[in-house]
C-alpha cells in the first residue's frame, strides 16, 4: 500500500443514487470492515460519494467507481489507483482501450459472466439431443465471436450467429435464427437487447419453443429461461475483498468477471417448453461442480 | 480558474471516454443493462401449458405453419385440426365442424380472438366471413379438442378455437400484402405499427381489403373491408394495458336462382369491436388481469317474397355483446397452480322478423370458474376445474372437468379426462318467429320456424384417454386420443306440419325448435408433428369417428320420422402439411386433406368423400432493407373436382371446388 502515514483514503463513487447502489455501498462497507479487521495493520477512511455532488480532490488512495458513469468522471480524478465496479465488460475493455497509460493503475470487477460458465450452463440444460445454440451478435458484442467459437468448440455444441448493425435488423434476425437453433444464448449489446427489442426476441424465440439464456435476472423474470449473473451483492463484496488487498497489500487483483455468481431460472418458462430444470441451488451446485471438474482437467495437462 | 495540466488531460479523456461508451444512439450496454427491471413479455396467461400436462387435447397452428400453409382465410387453416371439417356454403362463407354435426353455423365450438368470444349470440356459430381479422394478422390459433366449458363456458362444447393475434411490434415495423388469384380474388392487407418512450408504448393499425367471385355459377361474391387497431401500453413493468378497435363491414351475395325463399340479392354484414384488458403481475409470480369488450354484429338481409305480392322475409339481425371479466392466477403453495375468475356478460339482439317480438332478447350471464393443477408425485398430476353460469332465462349451469396426466417417461405422459358441458341455445333457437311478413303493416302472414316450448340446453359427457409425447427420432410429437362424447338433448328443428301458403301448390314446411335428438360418438384422434431434417416440417393428423344417434326430423299428425345421425358424421378424415426449406431463400409446402363422405346438416347436402392436394412454392428475398416474399399458391392441385356442402340438383346448382391459383406478394420492412 502508498507508504504514507495517514490512513489510506478509500473513496467509493456511485453512479446513481438508487436503491442497488445503496445496497452495494453498505454491503461494501461491512465487508471492508470485516475484511480489514483480520488483514489490515490500518483502519482505511472511506469516503461514499456520488457523482451528482461529487468534486474530485486527487485525495484518494483507491478510487472505487461503480457504474458507467461513475467510472467516466473516475478518469477526471486521476486518483493513484482506479477500481471499477458494477460496470459491463465493454465499458472495462473500453477504458483500457482509450487510456492506456492508466492500465497500470486501473483494475476492474465487471458484470458480464464467463463465456465458459454460461456454456456450462447451456451444456447443463439442453438436452443430448440438441446442439444448436444461436447468438445475435451486434456492434458491441460481435467482438465476441472468436471466443464464442472457442467455447462452443470445447463444449461440443454447434454455434449459428446473426450480426446486426442495428435493433431494425433484430427482429427478422430472431425470426431467422430461431427456426435454425435449439437456445438462443443472450449477450449484452444495446442495439440488441432494449427495452424495444425485448417483446419480440422473446416472443419469436419462445413461439418457436427455443428457450433464451439471459445474462441477469431481470431478463429472466421477463421470460428468459434460466441466467448465470452476478448479484449486486456479490460485486459489492468482490470490490471489498479487492480494497481489503489494496490496504493491506498494495495491490490489486486482476481485472475480471466477479468470482461467484448466481443462477436465475424461470420455471414457469422452463415447464412450458418442456424443460424439467432443478432449482437455481442445485444448477448452482452442478455449475460449480462442473467447473471444479475443468480446472482439475487443465491442471492435469 | 487555472487547470493543472493533467486534470486537463484527464477532461479530454473522460471527453473521449464519454465519446466512446455513450457514442451510440442507445448510450453502449451499462450497468442498467443487467440491473433494470424489464417488462414481463412471457407471463404465465401467455405461457403455454406442455401439451403432455394438459388437461385436454390441443392443436397449435403457429406462424410459420400460417405462413406455410396455402390457406387463404381462418378457417381454411383448421383443416389441419384432426377431426375437424370445413365447409363452404357459398365462396367466402364457412362453417368449421368438429366430427361434423354442423349446419352453416358450427355452433358447438367456442371461437375467440385474443380472448374476446365472437360466437353469435342470435344464430349461433362464428360468422367467419364478418370477423375483422385476416389471416395475416394471427400470430397462432390454439384449438381445445373436447369440451371446453370449464375454461370457456357453454358453447365451448366440443372445443375451443383460440385466436391470438400478433402483439404491436412483434415482428416488424409495417407489413403489405397482396394477393391475386382465380375466382377474382384479390385481397390487399396492410400493417404498419410505431413505438414510443423505449417500447413503453407501441401502437399498431391494420388495414384490409377483399373481394373473392365466389364459386362458379353462384350467385356469391363478397367485398370487404376492414380496419383494426391496437395500442399497448406498459405502464410500469408489472402493468401492461392493452387496447384494441376494430371494424370490418362486408357486402355479401346471397340466393340460387329460381330459389324464392332464397332469391338472388345482395347482403351487407358489419362487426366492430371495442376491448381493453389490464394485467398485472404480482410479486411471486401471480397475475391478476381485468378485460372488458363491447362487440357489435349486424346482417342486413331482407328480400321480398314473389308468389306473394307484398310479403317479404327477413334473416337481418343486431347484436350486441358486453362482457367484463376478472381473472387471478397464481400458485398458492408449492406443486399447485390456481385460476379463479369470475364474469358478467350482456347480450342485446334485435331481429324484428327472426325472433318472436315479446322475447327477452336483453340477456344477462354471470359466471365464476375456478381451475386447480396439484401434482401428487413427480409422474402424477392432478387437474380439475369447473364453471358454472347463470344465463337469464334459461337456468344455472356447472360444467365441470377433471384429468389426471401419468408421466411414465420423461415428456411422455397418458391422460385420462371426464369433462360435463352444455350449449346454451342461440337466442333464434329459443325464441325464432321466422315467416314471411307483410310489407304493409309488418304482420305475420306465414310462420316457418318458431320455438314455443321451452328449449333445453344440449349436454355433453365425454371421457377421453390421451397418450402424448415427445421423442428425439426426428423431434416427433404426437398426440393420440381415444374419446366418448355423449350428447344429449340436441337441438334441432322438427318438421311438425306442411301447409298451403300460396295456392295453388305452394306449399310450406312448419318448424319447431326442439330437444330433438342424442348422439353417442366413439373415435379416435392422432395428431403427429415432425421434422424428418433441420429444414423440413411434417404435420399429419387422422381421426376416426363412429357415431349412433338418432333424432325427431318430423312430427306431423299420423306421421312421427326420425333419422340417424350418423351420416352427419364422417368417418375418417386426414390432413397433412409437409413443408421444406430449400436453398436460396426458396421454399414450399405440400398439404392434403381427405374427409370420408358425411351429409352437413341444416340446409347442407351429402358431400361424397373428398381428396384435395395444395402446394405452395416461395421465395424469399431482401431488397433496400426490406424482405420480399413472393408465393405462388394452388389449391386442389389436381383438380380433382368436388362440391363443397351443396351438391346441385333439379333446382339449384352447387358449390364446385376445382383448381384455383393465386399469387401473394408479402414485402416486410
Amino acid at each position: 500500500m502508498p507508504t504514507g502515514q495517514a490512513a489510506p483514503r478509500l473513496e467509493l463513487l456511485l453512479s446513481h443514487e438508487g436503491d442497488e447502489y445503496r445496497e452495494l455501498a453498505e454491503t461494501f462497507q461491512a465487508e471492508l470492515a470485516r475484511g480489514c479487521a483480520l488483514r489490515c495493520t490500518e483502519s482505511p477512511e472511506l469516503q461514499i460519494s456520488t457523482i451528482r455532488n461529487w468534486q474530485p480532490k486527487h485525495s484518494a488512495d483507491l478510487l472505487i467507481a461503480v457504474g458507467n458513469k461513475a467510472a467516466i468522471h473516475a478518469l477526471v480524478s486521476q486518483p493513484r489507483r482506479l477500481l471499477y465496479g458494477l460496470i459491463p465488460r465493454t465499458t472495462w475493455e473500453n477504458l483500457t482501450r482509450l487510456y492506456p497509460s492508466a492500465n497500470s493503475r486501473q483494475n476492474a470487477v465487471y458484470l458480464d459472466q464467463p463465456l465458459a460458465r454460461q456454456f456450462d450452463l447451456i451444456a447443463l440444460t439442453l438436452p443430448a439431443d440438441k446442439r444448436r445454440v444461436g447468438v445475435i451478435l451486434g456492434p458491441e458484442s460481435s467482438a465476441y465471436r472468436p471466443a464464442l467459437r472457442a467455447q462452443a468448440a470445447n463444449h461440443g455444441v454447434e454455434l449459428i450467429t446473426e450480426q446486426v448493425l442495428n435493433h431494425d435488423e433484430v427482429g427478422p434476425a430472431v425470426e431467422r435464427l430461431s427456426a435454425r437453433i435449439d437456445i438462443l444464448l443472450a449477450l449484452p449489446d444495446a442495439e440488441v437487447f432494449n427495452r424495444e427489442t425485448l417483446y419480440g426476441i422473446l416472443l419469436t424465440s419462445y413461439s418457436a419453443r427455443v428457450p433464451v439464456v439471459g445474462y441477469s435476472a431481470a431478463l429472466v423474470e421477463a421470460g428468459a429461461m434460466i441466467a448465470v449473473y452476478t448479484p449486486v451483492s456479490v460485486i459489492a463484496r468482490d470490490l471489498a475483498r479487492a480494497s481489503v488487498a489494496f490496504v493491506a497489500d498494495g495491490d490489486l487483483p486482476e481485472a475480471g468477471p466477479s468470482r461467484s455468481f448466481a443462477v436465475a431460472i424461470n420455471h414457469n418458462v422452463a415447464r412450458s417448453l418442456g424443460y424439467d430444470l432443478p432449482d437455481s441451488v442445485l444448477m448452482h451446485k452442478q455449475l460449480t461442480a462442473l467447473e471444479g471438474r475443468d480446472a482439475a482437467a487443465q491442471a492435469a495437462q | 480558474m487555472a487547470i493543472h495540466s493533467g486534470q486537463r488531460r484527464g477532461a479530454l479523456a473522460a471527453l473521449v471516454g464519454f465519446a466512446v461508451i455513450y457514442a451510440h444512439p442507445a448510450h453502449g450496454v451499462s450497468e442498467s443493462d443487467f440491473l433494470a427491471e424489464l417488462p414481463v413479455v412471457l407471463s404465465a396467461s401467455r405461457l403455454e401449458q406442455p401439451k403432455h400436462l394438459a388437461p385436454a387435447a390441443v392443436t397449435v397452428i403457429d406462424r410459420a405453419m400460417i405462413d406455410a400453409s396455402p390457406a387463404l382465410t381462418i378457417p381454411d387453416l383448421l383443416r389441419l385440426v384432426p377431426g375437424f371439417q370445413v365447409g363452404s356454403w357459398s365462396g367466402s362463407e364457412r362453417t368449421v365442424a368438429s366430427h361434423g354435426m354442423a349446419d352453416q353455423l358450427g355452433r358447438r365450438m367456442q371461437v375467440l380472438v385474443d380472448g374476446r368470444s365472437v360466437y353469435d349470440p342470435v344464430f349461433g356459430g362464428a360468422l367467419w366471413q364478418s370477423l375483422p381479422v385476416a389471416l395475416t394478422d394471427v400470430e397462432r390459433i390454439e384449438v381445445i379438442r373436447g369440451p371446453n366449458a370449464a375454461i370457456d363456458g357453454a358453447n365451448a362444447f366440443v372445443g375451443t378455437i383460440n385466436i391470438t393475434t400478433r402483439a404491436p411490434a412483434a415482428h416488424d415495423r409495417g407489413q403489405a400484402q397482396l394477393t391475386v388469384g382465380s375466382y377474382g380474388r384479390r385481397q390487399v392487407d396492410v400493417a404498419e405499427n410505431w413505438a414510443a418512450a423505449n417500447g413503453r408504448h407501441r401502437l399498431e393499425v391494420r388495414a384490409g381489403a377483399e373481394h373473392d367471385d365466389g364459386f362458379r355459377q353462384r350467385h356469391d361474391t363478397l367485398s370487404s373491408r376492414r380496419l383494426s387497431t391496437r395500442y399497448r401500453f406498459q405502464a410500469t413493468p408489472r402493468d401492461r394495458i392493452d387496447v384494441q378497435l376494430g371494424l370490418r363491414s362486408s357486402d355479401v351475395e346471397k340466393g340460387f336462382p329460381g330459389d324464392d325463399a332464397q332469391p338472388l340479392r345482395d347482403t351487407a354484414l358489419a362487426h366492430h369491436y371495442q376491448q381493453i384488458s389490464w394485467q398485472h403481475l404480482m410479486t411471486g409470480g401471480s397475475d391478476l388481469s381485468f378485460q372488458f369488450y363491447h362487440s357489435y354484429q349486424s346482417n342486413k338481409d331482407a328480400f321480398d317474397y314473389a308468389p306473394y305480392p307484398g310479403a317479404f322475409l327477413d334473416f337481418g339481425f343486431t347484436a350486441s355483446r358486453y362482457d367484463a371479466e376478472v381473472q387471478w392466477r397464481g400458485s398458492p403453495v408449492p406443486g399447485a397452480r390456481l385460476v379463479v375468475g369470475s364474469g358478467w356478460r350482456l347480450d342485446e339482439a334485435s331481429a324484428d322478423y327472426a325472433l318472436a317480438r315479446d322475447a327477452n332478447i336483453s340477456v344477462q350471464q354471470l359466471r365464476l370458474f375456478v381451475h386447480g393443477e396439484q401434482q401428487l408425485s413427480d409422474d402424477w398430476l392432478l387437474q380439475a376445474g369447473a364453471m358454472g353460469e347463470d344465463f337469464e332465462g334459461v337456468g344455472q349451469y356447472l360444467s365441470p372437468r377433471i384429468s389426471l396426466n401419468h408421466t411414465f417417461l420423461p415428456r411422455h405422459a397418458l391422460r385420462l379426462s371426464a369433462a360435463r358441458g352444455y350449449r346454451i341455445p342461440a337466442l333464434y333457437e329459443q325464441h325464432a318467429r321466422f315467416g314471411i311478413y307483410s310489407r304493409s303493416d309488418g304482420s305475420e302472414i306465414f310462420i316457418a320456424e318458431t320455438s314455443p316450448n321451452r328449449v333445453r340446453p344440449e349436454s355433453i359427457i365425454a371421457y377421453e384417454i390421451g397418450l402424448v409425447g415427445e421423442a428425439a427420432f426426428w423431434h416427433t410429437r404426437y398426440d393420440l386420443k381415444l374419446f366418448r362424447h355423449q350428447i344429449e338433448d340436441v337441438i334441432d328443428p322438427v318438421e311438425i306440419d306442411r301447409v298451403l301458403v300460396v295456392p295453388p301448390d305452394g306449399y310450406a314446411s312448419v318448424w319447431e325448435f326442439r330437444n330433438s335428438g342424442k348422439m353417442d360418438l366413439r373415435g379416435i384422434e392422432l395428431q403427429v408433428d415432425t421434422k424428418p431434417t433441420a429444414r423440413t416440417d411434417l404435420h399429419f393428423t387422422w381421426s376416426f369417428a363412429d357415431a349412433n344417434g338418432s333424432r325427431l326430423k318430423r312430427e306431423r299428425p299420423g306421421l312421427t320420422v326420425y333419422a340417424g345421425m350418423r351420416g352427419n358424421v364422417p368417418q375418417h378424415s386426414f390432413s397433412a402439411l409437409l413443408r421444406h426449406r430449400f436453398q436460396h431463400g426458396w421454399h414450399g409446402s405440400l398439404s392434403w386433406f381427405y374427409v370420408d363422405p358425411m351429409v352437413w346438416g341444416g340446409e347442407g347436402d351429402g358431400q361424397k368423400a373428398t381428396n384435395r392436394f395444395d402446394l405452395k412454392v416461395a421465395r424469399d428475398w431482401r431488397h433496400s432493407g426490406s424482405r420480399i416474399r413472393l408465393e405462388f399458391l394452388v389449391q386442389n392441385l389436381f383438380n380433382r373436382r368436388y362440391y363443397d356442402f351443396y351438391v346441385p340438383n333439379d333446382s339449384r346448382t352447387g358449390n364446385l371446388f376445382d383448381r384455383r391459383l393465386y399469387a401473394q406478394l408479402v414485402v416486410r420492412h
